[in-house]
This record gives structure tokens, C-alpha cells and sequence, in this order.
């Protein structure tokens, strides 16, 4: 059981409402006083970025507005709003008092400040407290509890004692002090989401970095993965070579054993691909770039690539301008790139659609590039999706039932690719009309 | 702009300290000026506060002075004014606050009433 409180005698008992003295002179004099007290307050308050400093700040201003020798402000704690206040800051009432305010009564304050965000004068409280929590208000001093309110949320509150000279807090001082803490009340606000943002961009940065670590790790697992794979795969399709180019006439098993290396040498080609792929994002991959002719490589690829995507009713169509520079690349890294798009277009596009290779020269950033663009007149990319093009392992279409195949490494590795070759690929869609696909090659 | 505020702590023998003021008493130098008179209060001594060369005295200025005052009396012990600026003056006399807070011509008769005391 707690203790009785003993209640020292820090002043006296807080007093009734009264007349208030003074001549007109003085009345205006004490008016631009507290103009000035308002002003000095706002301007601080542009300067203070602690919760404590703009609490001392406030009372420090009000104590000297309103002539009073004690004041006291408390806050709730931030990250539960239902809990009891904290007392931030007080000046010249007694500690153990304050507690004993804050803990009796902050749902009668709570309370009374959800439904009347103005000023309370102590005395008005004597009913809606207990007896024993009036006695303690009494002997604290207290003459005025005011809320923190800003954008209709409660903030906490603040205490002021009676004033030296003994006479009431006037209907004008209430709305000077009203005036006051609505501004600090906003201020505080301000205060509590600025560490709110600098505290949720720490963690972002923490997650980043973890995520970036977490990265690392998939491509080094990929690495070790695909190495395991290989080995044994080269000893089946070896195997498989042999058993199909021996003299054995069984012609049933010759077709299935060839079904066997064809699919085996695919695994091998998926295998090879994960492990460039894992190589350039380790930025291990060894390139030879050297100046070249580039619509040249192209057509070859036309040439390769048409009877298969004539074969699915769709057009392969070749342009190239009349004359261009020489670029600078690997060809085998851009026929992969070249490969990977136009796989692509074929993959994303319904048969009966037209896929165009056009070679161009281009100028960008004050730089010669040789262009190549692979531009489909199929459904387009929604531009949601056209962000997360070229991200690892991501399908448009991620769901099991997903109509097209693949790891979702494709253009991911192609990007990486051209960057290894400081060459650009970029993506251009519009839903219904079509995608183009735009590699910029340096100029030799 | 700013103006920084000087203090300068004195030792006296008759269980006080004096601690002279310079500059503007505002809301920078108020929290400054409540955190050295508090160590002083730590110590057991009184206080005489010279605010003769105080050239600007703000709300935040005077309520730390209040909250200075009140705090001292709760532990028992003194704080006076001594040689007040004519700008401190003129405030204190507009708020009615000189009959409540002690405040003396000079240095030296602020020590004198707290021998006396």
C-alpha cells in the first residue's frame, strides 16, 4: 500500500476568481507584454528541436508572461498514447506533488480535455476530481492545468501556479495562454515526426543493408549451386553423346536417347546462363570488348533467330541505317543481350505479331552511340511492371498458372550485360500498343 | 543574430556566489543561466545575481528568474538582485514583480542583507 502523502506547504490555497486591479496605462503595457511574450515564443520555437528544450522554452515564457514563480508541463510518452503522462519539466512546485498529480489524475484531466480543449482554472476542476486529488491541486498551487492539443490530438498538459501579486488569471490571459500552447502544442507535433522520420530512416538504411547482404548471399549460393550441377550434368550428356553417335541401330531407343541429350543439353544452357548471370552480378564476368560493327551482329542474329519466330506466326522484320560507326562491344555478350530480347518480344507477344530489329545511329549525353531497338506491337507493359523489368527472378506474371516460362533472370542479366559493356538498355511500353526495347552501344 | 551571453562566478566568503550576467536574458541564455545557478544551489551557497550588464531581458529571461527564486527558497536559501540594467528594471516594474524578488543597489549590499539575514 502506498504511503500517505505529506503535503508541504509551498504557498497558499489558490484563490477564488476576483476583480482585477489596474489602470488602463499599465492594462496596455501588460497587453504588449504578452504580444511580445507570444512573439519571443514563436520565434524560438522556430529554432528549438527538443522536446525538452521547447518544453523549458514554453515554461520559462509562460512563467514570466503570467508572473507566476511555478510551472510544470507533462507529455505523453509517444509510442502509447492511452498511458499515464510524463512530467517533462517543472519549476518551483514540489516533485512528489506533481506525481502525485499526474498519477490521480490523468483520466478526469484526459477527460475533461477531450471534450473542452480551453484553459481550466482549478477551481472549476473541484468537482469533477475527487476531494483528496482537489486537496492536492490546492497545496501544489496550482491555478491553471491547460492542455496540449494539436490537429485534435491530446499532446499533454501544462500547470501553472498562482501568480506573485495574487490576482486571477483573466478570460484574456486564458486566451493569450491558449494562443501559446497551441503553437507549442503544433511544435511539439513537428518535433515527435521529425524523430518519427529520422528514426524510420534509420531503420530503412539497417534494412537496406541487410537486404543488400542477404543479396550477396543468394549469388554466392547461386555460384556454389550451379557449379554442384554442372559437374554431374557434363557426365550424363557425355554419356548420352556416346550411347547416340554409337553404331546401335535400335531406333526407338536412339529417338528416346536423343530426347534425353536434347533435353539435358537445355538444363546445361539454363545451368551456363544462372551461372554468367551469378558471375555478373559478382561482376566477375570476363568481357573482350573491341570496335566493331554492330548492325552487322545484328543481322546475324535476324538471321539465326528467324525460322524460329517465323515458325510461332509471328514477323521478324531487319532495318538498319545506310551507314554507321563502328561501336565498341563484346559479341558473344551482345548477341546473348540481342538473344534475350528477342526471346523475349517472343515470349510476351501473341502469335501474328511483329517484332522489328532496327539499327540506328544515336547521340545522347553529348556521347555517338550505336543504336539497336527490338520494338513489338503486342499487349505492352502496364507501367507498374515496366519498373520492376529488370529486377532478378521476377515474372510479370508470378502466379503457378502463369503462361510463360522462365526464371526471370533474362533481362535482369541482359541489363547487367550491357552495363558490363558500359553500354544502356532501357524499356519503353504502352499497354495495347506495343514495347520497345532501347540498347545503346558505345561509339568506338 | 546572436549575442552570446556571459557569465562570470565569483566566490564570496560569506557563503554566497556571485554570478555576473552579460549580454541578452532570453530563452538561449535562460535554460543556461537556471543550469549554473543550480550547480551553485547544489553547492549550499546563496546566490547574488549581477544584472547590471543584462541589455535585454525576455519573458523566458524573467521566468527563469522566478523559477530561480522559487527554487532556492525551497532549499532554504537566498537569491538577490544586485545593480539591475535599466532594461531589467523597467520590465520588473512593469510586471509589479520588485516587491517579490530581492533586489539590491550593488554587489555589496546584496551581501550585506544576506549577512544580515
Amino acid at each position: 500500500m502506498r504511503e500517505p502523502l505529506r503535503l508541504p506547504s509551498s504557498g497558499p490555497p489558490v484563490p477564488e476568481p476576483r476583480e482585477g486591479a489596474g489602470g488602463e496605462p499599465e492594462a496596455f503595457a501588460r497587453r504588449e507584454h504578452s504580444l511580445r511574450s507570444l512573439l519571443e515564443l514563436s520565434h524560438e520555437l522556430t529554432v528549438a528541436l527538443g522536446v525538452h528544450e521547447t518544453a523549458d522554452l514554453l515554461l520559462f515564457n509562460l512563467m514570466g508572461q503570467f508572473r507566476t514563480p511555478r510551472a510544470a508541463a507533462w507529455l505523453f510518452p509517444q509510442e502509447a498514447s492511452a498511458a499515464q503522462p510524463t512530467l517533462v519539466r517543472s519549476h518551483g512546485f514540489h516533485r512528489a506533488l506533481l506525481d502525485a498529480i499526474g498519477s490521480t489524475c490523468t483520466s478526469v484531466l484526459r477527460k475533461r480535455f477531450d471534450q473542452n480543449t480551453a484553459p481550466a482554472l482549478s477551481w472549476t476542476l473541484r468537482d469533477a476530481v475527487g476531494a483528496a486529488e482537489f486537496e492536492l491541486i490546492r497545496h501544489a498551487s496550482i491555478a491553471v492545468v491547460a492542455p496540449l492539443c494539436a490537429r485534435e490530438e491530446l499532446l499533454g498538459w501544462v500547470a501553472l501556479g498562482e501568480r506573485l501579486d495574487g490576482t486571477p488569471y483573466e478570460p484574456e490571459d486564458l486566451e493569450v495562454l491558449e494562443a501559446a500552447l497551441g503553437m507549442v502544442a503544433v511544435s511539439l507535433q513537428n518535433v515527435r515526426l521529425y524523430n518519427q522520420a529520422r528514426e524510420m530512416n534509420r531503420r530503412l538504411r539497417a534494412s537496406n543493408e541487410y537486404l543488400t547482404e542477404l543479396d550477396r548471399l543468394k549469388n554466392e549460393f547461386l555460384s556454389n549451386v550451379n557449379h554442384e550441377l554442372r559437374t554431374p550434368l557434363a557426365v550424363v550428356i557425355g554419356s548420352l553423346e556416346c550411347v547416340v553417335t554409337s553404331e546401335r541401330e535400335d531406333a526407338a531407343v536412339q529417338n528416346l536417347l536423343t530426347a534425353s541429350l536434347d533435353q539435358a543439353k537445355k538444363l546445361g544452357a539454363l545451368i551456363e546462363n544462372l551461372l554468367n548471370f551469378a558471375d555478373a552480378q559478382n561482376a566477375r564476368l570476363s568481357l573482350e570488348c573491341l570496335p566493331g560493327d554492330a548492325a552487322a551482329v545484328a543481322r546475324d542474329c535476324y538471321d539465326v533467330r528467324f525460322p524460329g519466330v517465323a515458325a510461332g506466326l509471328r514477323e521478324l522484320v531487319y532495318r538498319s541505317a545506310p551507314t554507321l560507326p563502328q561501336a565498341r562491344f563484346d559479341r558473344a555478350r551482345l548477341l546473348q543481350i540481342l538473344d534475350e530480347l528477342i526471346d523475349n518480344a517472343v515470349k510476351f507477344t501473341p502469335s501474328g505479331s511483329r517484332i522489328e530489329i532496327a539499327v540506328a545511329r544515336a547521340t545522347e549525353d553529348g556521347r555517338e552511340w550505336v543504336q539497336i531497338e527490338v520494338t513489338d506491337n503486342g499487349p505492352g507493359i502496364a507501367p507498374e511492371a515496366v519498373r520492376s523489368l529488370f529486377h532478378s527472378f521476377e515474372q510479370i506474371d508470378g502466379s503457378a498458372t502463369r503462361r510463360v516460362g522462365g526464371l526471370g533472370m533474362g533481362l535482369a542479366f541482359a541489363q547487367r550485360l550491357a552495363v558490363c559493356m558500359d553500354a544502356r538498355l532501357t524499356v519503353a511500353s504502352t499497354l495495347g500498343k506495343g514495347t520497345t526495347f532501347r540498347l545503346l552501344l558505345p561509339g568506338a | 543574430m546572436t549575442c552570446e551571453t556571459r557569465f562570470e562566478e565569483i566566490l564570496t566568503s560569506a557563503g554566497a556566489t556571485v554570478l555576473r550576467v552579460n549580454g541578452r536574458l532570453d530563452a538561449r541564455s535562460a535554460s543556461t543561466l537556471t543550469t549554473r545557478c543550480a550547480e551553485i544551489r547544489a553547492a549550499g551557497r546563496h546566490l547574488v545575481l549581477n544584472l547590471a550588464g543584462v541589455s535585454f531581458i525576455a519573458s523566458s529571461g524573467i521566468g527563469a528568474l522566478l523559477a530561480l527564486v522559487e527554487d532556492y527558497r525551497l532549499a532554504r536559501l537566498q537569491v538577490r538582485l544586485a545593480a539591475i540594467s535599466t532594461p531589467v528594471e523597467s520590465v520588473l516594474r512593469l510586471l509589479n514583480l520588485e516587491p517579490f524578488l530581492h533586489v539590491d543597489p550593488s554587489e555589496e549590499d546584496a551581501a550585506q542583507a544576506l549577512k544580515a539575514a
